[in-house]
């Protein structure tokens, strides 16, 4: 079944908590936060959170593109809004990315 | 109950550079473990590179048959789009998976490839790219993360990537920050010692595999420092005392793997590895503008990524090549830092200017025939050994996700993808890159004392771990168990056993948190399989 985008928002706010806390962030959590400039997270993070989001929801979701358009905008940073409208329109409602190991054997 | 088997993998490691400590006395401990049991050079993968040659060395697979050429992979066969590489998209199964197969625990330390930690029966803290502010994603069991940050001393800032300490690593450091730098690497092996070491003391496997990746970061930055051969290079205090730093991480290493040997007990066979050898870097290949000069590539706004453009580890490095070249004047390029790989554009929607499949045969031979030309306009010497194509060094199921071309320079170094005035600039003092050929010791009452063989594969070392453990060996794994490494009486007590690969092992799904969707009906199933083929996960 394909979340909801409440689902998808409220999935990665539950990840974004469990993470903060180990590195001591105690700002706030919403649609507007953003990733770099709030969070303090770094570009490697976001690519990082990216691939745990296709784990998550088994889907391969078109990141790169993404990440082309962020990286060509003048402040490259994503709010956790967008972060979620991206997930939210890409997924589709099968998953689709099973694990490799093993299925080439 | 105490592990039966360890590996300690020492990223990069090379007797070129072990040998003169050992024999200095700064490694006192691993010149006794080499004098009392068998080493040899062991063979890395093509290309030498981290994620591919460990990868193999936990699969007893080639690259095209677990999918891994490089820290990023392509989305699909013909796409120019790339992605990180993940636990997901390894396409062989792991000793690790196996040993769980055959009710045997393994603990999994400091590996690249294992984020999303793979639910192995055991623990799993990940290694490679695995930024700090996630490690607790990289943990298995998840309550791991827990137990280790409880730890004295416990630093995930410095045990994990930190990408600020990166990217300066790979700029090159100031005069004054070498010794910094490479005390964070003495305490960060340090670090993953003490996770060791508590599990060992808490929670024992049958199979413990460590990785310390310093000797590689190290190497890579203070090459000079560490190869006897520069020595004499070396004339100012400041050098001296960074060259000192230099020898004492690795005498730190040598107290830390003493203490791992201890930690295991007499009985445990012990294998330490390196997935590449190293050695000097004397110049710069940019390979990105070795194709433009030739008329294979051009950049939208006609210059390219520059020298300075250091964002190489995060998004812009998995996109900017899509934006930055001009697709309709773009015929081959490299867009993957490190696995000296070219990708040729081939013309489908996407890229309607690209190379049409009759044509493609043709512009592959005439690029390797113009790369092999290339001379290093000081030396005169060629600056590429050997260009091959894909079908020459990659088979299995994963073949077409690995580059067209793959080049093998001179120096053994990697290229880059960076713009350049010149396609050559000579590196002085010289850097450190890898090597084909890294290390293999092992030990333990039924490896054979003081013997040196010939070289081994790196495919050897997971039917020797397998085998180490009492089981048997399956049949698709590539390389053999090295039995002369192998006491005689225990061959004989306990001969090779191979047994046929199961068709579909068992998989060892990572992480999940979205709920499983099971009972897919032949439509979907269909689906699946043709989405899959899609993306070049199977053929
Ligand atoms: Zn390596």
């Amino acid at each position: 079944m394909q979340p909801s985008r409440d689902q998808i928002l409220t999935d990665f706010l539950a990840i974004l908590r469990s993470l903060s806390d180990d590195w001591e962030y105690s700002g706030e959590l919403n649609e507007k936060t953003c990733l770099i400039a709030d969070m303090g997270l770094e570009s490697l993070d976001i690519v990082v959170l990216g691939a745990n989001v296709q784990a998550q929801y088994k889907q391969v979701l078109p990141f790169s593109e993404f990440f082309a358009e962020v990286g060509q905008r003048e402040l490259p940073d994503i709010t956790i809004g967008e972060w979620v409208d991206f997930i939210h329109e890409h997924l589709s409602a099968q998953p689709i990315l099973e694990s490799k190991e093993g299925v080439a054997a | 109950m105490k592990p039966r088997t360890v590996l300690i993998g020492l990223d990069g490691a090379t007797f070129a550079v072990l040998n003169p400590l050992m024999q200095d006395g700064t490694m006192p401990f691993l010149q006794k473990f080499v004098a009392s049991g068998t080493h040899a050079l062991l063979r890395s993968t093509i290309p030498a590179l981290t994620p591919p040659a460990w990868t193999s060395m936990m699969t007893g697979r080639s690259p095209g048959y677990h999918g891994i050429f490089n820290f990023f992979g392509k989305e699909a066969a013909n796409s120019a789009h790339i992605r990180l590489l993940t636990s997901n998209d390894v396409g062989a199964e792991t000793i690790w998976s196996y040993a769980n197969r055959h009710d045997l625990r393994a603990t999994v330390l400091n590996f690249p490839l294992t984020f999303p930690a793979p639910h192995i029966d055991g623990q799993v803290v990940a290694g490679g790219w695995m930024p700090w502010r996630q490690l607790r994603l990289g943990c298995y069991p998840p309550e791991l993360y827990d137990r280790i940050k409880t730890l004295p001393g416990f630093n995930p800032r410095e045990i994990a990537m930190d990408m600020a300490h990166e990217e300066k690593a790979l700029e090159g450091v100031q005069q004054e920050e070498y010794e910094g730098w490479i005390e964070l690497h003495t305490r960060r092996e340090r670090h993953w010692f003490n996770v060791l070491r508590f599990l060992v003391e808490n929670d024992p496997t049958d199979l413990i595999t460590v990785l310390f990746d310093g000797v590689d970061k190290l190497q890579h930055l203070c090459w000079r420092f560490l190869d006897p051969v520069y020595a004499p290079t070396l004339t100012e205090a400041w050098e001296f005392r960074v060259r000192q730093q230099c020898v004492n991480y690795f005498a730190q290493l040598d107290g830390l793997i003493a203490s791992i040997v201890e930690l295991a007990g007499p009985d445990a066979t012990i294998v330490m590895t390196s997935d590449h050898g190293f050695g000097p870097q004397v110049r710069t290949f940019f390979v990105n503008t070795w194709l433009q000069q030739h008329g294979y590539l051009a950049w939208a706004d006609g210059e390219g990524p520059r020298p300075s453009e250091t964002s190489v580890l995060g998004m812009k490095q998995v996109a900017r090549h899509t934006y930055q070249l001009d697709w309709t004047r773009t015929q081959a390029y490299a867009s993957m830092p490190g696995g000296n790989g070219i990708q040729i554009v081939r013309a489908d929607a996407d890229h309607p200017y690209g190379i049409p499949d009759t044509e493609y045969d043709e512009l592959c031979a005439k690029l390797v025939a113009e790369l092999q030309q290339i001379k290093d306009p000081e030396t005169g010497e060629a600056v590429i050994a050997a260009a091959w194509r894909r079908e020459e060094v990659f088979v299995g199921p994963y073949h077409d996700m690995a580059p067209d071309i793959t080049l093998e320079l001179q120096d053994g170094g990697l290229f880059s993808i960076l713009a350049s005035e010149t396609i050559v600039s000579p590196r002085r003092p010289p850097t450190g890159t890898h090597a084909p050929d890294g290390i293999f010791i092992a030990g333990g009452p039924d490896i054979r004392r003081g013997v040196e063989l010939p070289e081994l594969s790196i495919l050897d070392i997971a039917p020797l771990l397998l085998y180490s453990l009492d089981l048997p060996i399956p049949t698709d794994l590539e390389g053999q168990v090295p039995s002369e490494a192998i006491e005689p009486s225990r061959l004989i007590r306990q001969p090779v056993h191979k047994v046929t690969a199961e068709p579909k092992a068992a998989v060892v799904a990572p992480e999940v948190g979205f709920e499983d969707e099971s009972g897919l009906d032949e439509e979907d199933e269909a689906e699946l399989m043709r989405r899959l083929q899609a993306l070049g996960y199977v053929e």
